[in-house]
């Protein structure tokens, strides 16, 4: 993630620790051997799983955009909630954490410059991860 | 031996596909339904073995599943509602209208494999 420091939005000191954290591990390798073992070792039914989980990466970033755009912090949270299960589940730290943020912020204050960093920070971050989960993917069929 | 009928109610794909292959893969018959409509739609003409079905869904939520199956439909089928962590409120409140069990997100499917057993075996 391309965090700037003085340019940072966030205005609570654990969510910039947070964040710090997320950039400074996000090129950790991501291990698909768990979710590989809940699909008892069907591969293609991981690689469908792989592909819904980007299919809502992508959604949640373009879903985010259109309710920053009109306030509407309960689609928002709804949006949030919704992606967080499959994050969690491919153990894709970074963007997690990031959604647990929205959701906290969309739950409590709903401060929109505060959202649109986040949001921004998870679409920052979604390529880094999907390039991870690529180099995953090719290492397990080469076993 | 006729396969259990089980209604999955989960607007998550990721989370639904998963469970679904697992659960399939232990001998059950798997209706996945995406949003409350088509869970009324399934519900009004056949009568799965038990439920699971999550708590945050479109147009229809867990807490109102729960609350139609028991009082618009007198069906007594168990109920295992998936909930997010952190929101007891909603378990204990899943709980008075009827639900039988519940399993936190992120969900084992092979903890959910066991609940749904164990729930059979009761009923």
């Amino acid at each position: 993630m391309n965090l700037n420091p003085p340019s940072l939005k966030t205005k609570n000191l654990l969510d910039l620790q947070q964040l710090f954290e997320i950039s400074s591990n996000h090129l950790e390798a991501i291990d698909l051997a768990p979710i590989l073992e809940e699909c008892m070792g069907e591969k293609d039914l991981l690689r469908e799983l792989i592909n819904l989980y980007h299919q809502n990466a992508l959604e949640f970033i373009g879903s985010a955009k259109i309710h920053l755009a009109s306030s509407d912090f309960t689609s928002l949270g709804q949006v949030a909630h919704k992606i967080k299960a499959g994050l969690a589940m491919v153990r894709t730290d970074s963007l997690h954490a990031i959604i647990v943020l929205v959701q906290k912020e969309c739950a409590g204050d709903q401060d929109l410059k505060h959202l649109q960093f986040l949001c921004d920070c998870f679409a920052d971050e979604y390529p880094t991860v999907k390039t991870s989960i690529d180099t995953a993917l090719a290492q397990l069929d080469q076993k | 031996m006729e396969k259990k009928k089980i209604l999955l109610a989960e607007d998550d794909q990721l989370l639904a596909s998963l469970l679904t292959f697992r659960l399939q893969k232990g001998g059950y018959e798997v209706k996945q339904s995406a949003d409350g409509k088509q869970v009324k739609e399934y519900l009004a003409e056949n009568t799965p073995d038990i439920i699971v079905s999550d708590i945050m869904m479109p147009y229809f939520s867990g807490m109102e599943l729960i609350a139609y199956v028991r009082k618009e439909l007198g069906l007594n089928v168990p109920i295992i509602i998936i909930s997010s962590a952190g929101n007891e409120e909603n378990v204990l409140n899943a709980f008075e209208l009827g639900a039988n069990d519940f399993i936190s997100k992120p969900v084992s499917p092979s903890e959910l494999l066991v609940r749904v057993a164990r729930e059979l075996n009761k009923s």
